[in-house]
Formats: structure tokens, sequence, C-alpha cells
């Protein structure tokens, strides 16, 4: 198993630049410029960490939230924080439904008016929708977006959490390398705009049929797998490694790439939408936010029963494996943007 | 003068080298035809099949559908003409100006729908998938065919606008290619109430709609309007898939009157007469 002693270190392993650009606005604040700053990603992807890294270094005060806010006790929390504030998930603050943008109203009220730096981090589609609808961007001008990792860095990012060699065995037959089509979604940033675009792209999968002829190794293969089931996601990455590896070996055919059954109506579209920007969810916030139009349960089951969604202990999230699939078919539905 | 050049093309055209039609000739024209035709369904079928499965493209990909029905009939035209006649440029053109001519007096209604086809695909005044007012009616475009144009109507009527009018008359397109669409949803309240309140409400109920699509681009606005006897709160906004137009109005107007009651927010008493125009179906 990996060890223990350095975990919290090595998982920050390949966001390092996006640490310094951090630590970098932090210096310019205790020297007179104030930028509040955004950290924004997908779920699973490790934005905690990096906030964590930057705590373990400065005097800060910590504010996480782990659920939907409802009250507007946190506010006190910050009055008597240090100068550097971190405040983590902060999508919490804010609830798709009428009246449920209160608690987000009021720490932009009082940031307005703070002398503090606030280093917050937020779900990607979270940022995104509050960014259109409360323009929540003007609040923190430095924007940071936590990357997806090419092959290389998640190879690099996994193989440091081990202290022994890895054993890895291609046990595929020619059987199994065969011509799989799918569809992707293709981020385009538009020159001097933040907006991303998706760009749907059909993603041929030929490595699998000619792999034995470049000789690629293994090893190559299974990162390579890796890579397209997580979508670079390391979070993602991680857990699929974990949830794939014999310790010490790995064979490349326990790295899969699930197909999902994405036919969903309107209000499993929406449901899926809000666990996706929500990130985690209990079921009584997500009655208030579907309204008495939607019958949440008989939604959750579906989405359960189709290995999209897992109830965790009464709190519902994306299903890790299929977290590409479902950010691919609600962009391309424009559910989330 | 004209006469002159009439008799001499009728000349032209009458000494066109004809073919031997035999069976085998109409058995060739006969397939040719239903092969064409089925290439048109064929693809069709597969281009509205990708477009389903892109949503936000869906009218880039539904509009090659028209002008691949353009390509293939005219191409079959062309062998059609050609298993019948084996013409030199001149006979071509002298077949051509008579056809020209026949067409101008016995079909021109159809020579001008087919014009208006070309004019359609090419000038894009509206599209497969969008939601227009075209010859007096309003509807989602299900097919732009050579000689019409296919609207489903709100009460799900299928109607086919011929295509010229697309010469004579203006054609309003509510989204413009784009899937995503504008939907106006007007609320009249009682002029004693708090109409900020009312704003914030609505405003709140068009962002929290599962139906809604904002982004710079697709932005939204709400707005009021003081008349003598209520206020108009008037929501724009984009809904994320013109499919979804009237789903989108019904349940922002729900949720927004539902939060209205428990704001103390009351409908106005004002009884609208039938013609008011700000009752009407379709406003912009």
């Amino acid at each position: 198993m990996p060890g223990e002693e350095n975990e919290e270190k090595k998982e920050l392993f390949g966001y390092e630049k996006e640490l310094e650009q951090v630590v970098t606005a932090v210096k310019d604040y205790l020297a007179g410029t104030h930028t509040n700053i955004a950290i924004i990603s997908d779920p699973f992807a490790g934005r905690t960490s990096l906030v964590d890294a930057l705590a373990r270094d400065y005097l800060t005060t910590t504010v996480s939230f782990s659920s939907v806010m409802t009250e507007k006790a946190f506010i006190s929390t910050l009055h008597d924080a240090n100068n550097i504030v971190i405040m983590d998930n902060c999508h919490f603050l804010a609830m798709r439904k009428i009246g449920g943008f209160v608690q987000l109203d009021e720490f932009l009220r009082f940031l307005s008016s703070s002398e503090k730096l606030f280093v917050t981090t937020w779900n990607t589609y979270s940022w995104s929708y509050l960014s259109a609808v409360k323009n929540i961007d003007k609040y923190f001008p430095k924007v940071i977006r936590l990357p997806p990792m090419d092959s290389e860095s998640l190879k690099k990012m996994i193989l440091s959490r081990y202290d022994k060699d890895i054993e890895f065995v291609d046990d595929t037959s020619s059987e199994e390398r065969k011509l799989s089509v799918s569809w992707t979604c293709i981020h385009i940033r538009i020159p001097f705009s933040s907006t991303v675009y998706c760009l749907p792209w059909p993603y041929i999968d030929l490595s699998s049929i000619f792999h034995k002829k470049k000789e690629e190794t293994a090893e190559k293969i299974v990162f390579d797998r890796l890579f397209r089931a997580s979508n670079g996601n390391p979070g993602v990455a991680r857990k699929i490694w974990d949830a794939s590896i014999e310790f010490p070996t790995i064979w490349v055919s326990s790295i899969k790439e699930p197909s999902f059954d994405m036919d969903l109506d309107i209000n499993e579209k929406f449901l899926l939408g809000i666990i996706l920007t929500m990130e985690t969810i209990q079921l009584g916030d997500l009655s208030e936010i579907a309204g008495p139009e939607i019958d949440v349960e008989k939604s959750l089951y579906i989405l359960m029963s189709r290995d999209l969604v897992v109830d965790d202990k009464g709190f519902y999230t994306i299903n890790y494996r299929a977290l590409k699939s479902v950010k691919s078919y609600l962009e391309l539905s424009r559910m989330v943007w | 003068m004209a006469d002159g050049v009439l008799t001499n093309t009728t000349a032209q055209f009458t000494s066109l080298p004809f073919k031997e039609i035999g069976i085998d000739t109409i058995v060739y024209i006969i397939v040719i035809i239903i092969v064409a035709y089925l290439i048109v369904r064929v693809l069709s079928f597969v281009l509205r099949f990708i477009s389903e499965k892109l949503p936000a493209y869906r009218h880039a990909v539904t509009m090659l559908i028209p002008l691949l029905k353009i390509i293939i009939y005219f191409t079959a035209l062309y062998y059609v003409l050609f298993a019948l006649v084996q013409p030199d440029i001149t006979q071509l053109i002298a077949f051509f100006g008579l056809f020209g001519a026949a067409l101008g007096l016995g079909l021109k209604d159809l020579f001008a729908d087919i014009i208006g086809g070309i004019v359609i695909i090419f000038e894009k005044p509206y599209q497969i998938g969008d939601k227009i007012t075209f010859g007096g009616y309003y509807g989602e475009v299900k097919d732009i065919g050579i000689r019409s144009t296919k609207l489903v109507t709100p009460g799900d009527s299928m109607v086919s606008v011929p295509n010229y009018l697309v010469f004579s008359q203006a054609v309003s397109s509510g989204n413009a290619g784009d899937v995503a669409m504008m939907v106006i949803i007007d609320l009249f309240i009682d002029p004693s109430c708090e109409s900020g309140k009312a704003m914030t409400i609505l405003k709140e109920a068009v962002v929290t709609s599962k139906y809604v699509y904002i982004s710079k681009k697709f932005h939204y606005t709400i707005l009021l309007e003081d008349f003598p006897y209520y206020k108009r709160i008037r929501a724009k906004a984009y809904v994320n898939d013109l499919r979804n137009e009237f789903e989108f109005k019904s349940e922002v107007t729900r949720r927004a009157w539902i939060e209205f009651r428990k704001a103390g927010i009351k409908p106005t008493r004002y009884r609208f007469p039938e013609a008011d125009p700000s009752h009407s179906g379709n406003r912009s």
C-alpha cells in the first residue's frame, strides 16, 4: 500500500505551478496588493489539497464547507479570522432555488467591505453558473483553474506513492483491442476570453489496436488507459488505480473505460447537473432544489441504477467512473456550462 | 424578331438527339429516382440521429439535410436527362432555354419554390430546428424541402409553407440557428404591490429554472413597466433547448407565483379584454 507518511505532500503532485500562483498572490497581499483568489476544479481534482498546502506555510483561518449552508453563522467566523482566509468548497453557499442565494450574497457583502484576503475554492460548474447569475467572477480577480494532467504526470503522481516497484502486466487479448468510437468534449478557450466552450469531437480509440505494433510497454498502456478513463482528473485516476491494483501487480485489463446509459429525461438531467455542481448533496437539499415538479427519489433511483450517482451515507455524489461521461453529456445538453 | 428566336429555339429542341427509349431506359430512370430518394432518406435519418446526439449542435448538423437534398436531386435529374438525350452544348443551351420558358409559363410557382428553397439554404433566414414565424404560422422547422418548408405548430399541426414566400414575406426566427432561444415571460401584478420584491423573485425563478441557459452571450433581463391598472414584470431569458420553450414559461410562471403569494404579491384585478395584444400567443 502507499506510504502514508508523505501522503498529504505527495497528493499535491502536479499542481506546483498553481500553488506558486496562490503563494505569489498571498505575498502580493502581504506587500499591500489585495487580490482575492478563486481556485476552480472538477470534483475529485484536489483543490482542497492545494489550499491545505498553503495553510501549512502561512497563518490562515480555514472555513471548510461540506454541505449546503443555510445559516449565516459562518460570517461571525470570518469576523474573527486571520487576515488570510481560506474558504473551501464555496459552492455550498448557494442553492439553485428561489431564495437560495442568501448566504452567498452575505459572503460577497462581507468580502466587499473586508481588508482580508480570501482564498476560495469552487466547483467548476458552480463557478460558471454563479458567474453567469451572480457575477461572482468580479469579486475574485485571480482565477486559478486546476488543469487536467497528462498521462506522464498521472504516472509520476501515482508511482510517487509507492516505495516498491509495481509490476505491470498486459493481459489483454487481440479480441479486446477493438476499435471503439465515442463522443467526447474538447474544451476550447477563445483568446482574450475566460469562457470555455465544449466542442464535440469523435474519439476513436486506435491505440488498443496498434499498441502491440508500436511495442508499447504494459506500463505505458496502463497509464494511457488511466488517462482516458479519468480524463486527466488526478483524483479520479487515483481512485481507479486503487480499485484496480492488486499490489504489487496491475493488469492492463483491470483499467477499463466503462460506458453508461445516458438517455435521461429533463428532470434526471437536472438532478444529475445539481449533483455534479454541488459535488455532494443530501436528499433534503436536493428535494428543496427540485421542488414538487420532480419526483426526486424516483429520479435518483434511475441515476443510481445506471451507476451515474452513488449514495454515500445519505450524501449523493457522481460515481467517479462516470464523471467523464456525465460532464460531456450535460455540457452537450447545456444543462451545465 | 421574338417569333424568329422562339422558332429557332424550338427547332433546336426538336432536333435534340433523343436516345431510343426502351424498357431498360425506363428501368434505369426509375432506379435512379429510387436510389436518389433512398440516399436522401438514409442521409436525413443519419444526420438527424447524429444531431439528436449533439443537442447543442443540432441545427448545424440538420442544416446539411436540405443542401444534400438539392445536390442529390439535381444529380439525379442530370442522369435522367442524359439517359434520354445526348445533346451537344448548343442543343443543351437551347433545351434549357425552352425548359426555362416552360417553367416560366406553366410551372412558375414550382420553379419559384425551388429557387426559394435554394435561397433559404444558402442565405439561412432560418434552419431546420428553428422556431419561426413564416407565412403567418409559428412553429418549429421540421424540414426544408425542394418545394416547401414544413413547420410543426405548438398545437402539433404540420404546416407546409411554400418556399417562394421567402421572397415576399418577412421571416421571424426566435433562435437564428442556435438551440437556445430567448423566451419572454410576463407576469401582471397589482399596482399596489412592491415591484422590487416581485422582480427579485421572478429573477430567481428564471435563473434557477431547469430549462434556463445563461452565459455572457445568452444573458437574461428582468424589466418592470407600469400600466394604469397593473404592473408588468417581464423576464427575458434563454431556454437551453427551444423544444422546451413552453415548459420553461410554465415552470417559471408557476414557481414565481408560489413565491409571489408567500410574499403577499397579488395578481392584477384588471380583466384583460380578449383583443389585448399583450395577451396574444406569440409576443416578442
